[in-house]
């Protein structure tokens, strides 16, 4: 469908540069950061991000999550939106105990703790 | 006999529309809306187009889907969105930014739009609503004698 008119755009600004017309809109997603004894969670907005346009990476102790918002279809001068946010991982995660899932616009980032950052009982024997 | 086309009819219509990701559509509803004052509101970011036969909005309303997501109207507070979050399932937070609230935003209902007739749908927290335009008169061109 053509649509004509923008009446108001938030979410896509328009460019005010002719030549920046082609760029995107780098946007800081906000996020909420959660910890209990098994993980960090690191919960971020991404809406309308499809699958295939996000990237989350562990490099060494950085994460990055990265994701585009394609401008509406029919909108030439409206711009599409990068998403990306790079976080500081402390050592206690363990790297292969990092997984994410996209779900209803928002990604969430589960970092595992390594067994060694986990509580732990001791038991106290009586001598 | 009738239902049937009916349902035929939404099928069609809806794949016609935008077709970025799985759209599943919201039901939209002609009564008020519920009295939000006790809860923690945050407003969507929208996009607004309009074209000749209906305007479109669309907002960012992330962690929305069916189940949790209101589109009310009526001719009083014309329409509005809301989206009841939830919290995470995590006990302890040690960083928040993602205004933790319900989304909400309502918007006036000029004469030419038909609510009735309005869709909506939502994928990937990208809240989609169509308004249709009614038919109004076409201008008419008046003659003017010079005399």
């Amino acid at each position: 469908m053509t649509t004509e008119n923008t009446a108001l755009a938030q979410r896509h600004a328009p460019s005010l540069d002719r030549a920046e017309e082609t760029q995107v809109m780098n946007i800081t997603p906000p996020v909420d950061i959660y910890e209990n004894q098994d993980e960090i969670l690191v919960a971020a907005d991404f809406p309308g991000v499809p699958k295939d346009s996000l990237s989350v990476r562990l490099d060494r102790s950085e994460l990055v999550i990265e994701g585009t918002q394609p401008a509406p279809e029919g909108q030439a001068q409206l711009r599409p939106v990068a998403f990306s946010r790079a976080f500081r991982v402390p050592n206690t995660i363990d790297p292969d105990g990092v997984s994410a899932e996209l779900s209803q616009g928002v990604l969430r980032v589960h970092l595992a703790k390594s067994e060694a950052a986990k509580p732990k009982r001791i038991e106290v024997r009586s001598a | 006999m009738e239902n049937f086309i009916e349902r035929i009819r939404n099928a069609f219509r809806r794949t016609a529309d935008r077709v970025t990701g799985q759209h599943v559509p919201v039901h939209v509803e002609r009564a008020p809306l519920e009295d939000l004052e006790n809860r923690r509101l945050s407003v969507p970011l929208v996009d607004i187009f309009d074209n000749d036969k209906e305007v479109m909005i669309i907002a960012d309303t992330p962690g929305a889907f069916p189940d949790n997501t209101k589109l009310h109207w009526d001719d009083q507070t014309g329409l509005s969105l809301y989206v009841q979050r939830g919290d995470e399932p995590h006990e302890e937070w040690l960083w928040g930014e993602r205004l933790a609230g319900d989304w909400y935003r309502a918007f006036s209902l000029p004469d030419y739009l038909d609510a009735n007739e309005a869709r909506a749908a939502v994928s990937s927290g990208v809240l989609t609503i169509q308004i249709p335009k009614r038919a109004m008169p076409a201008p008419v061109s008046i003659p003017v004698t010079v005399s």
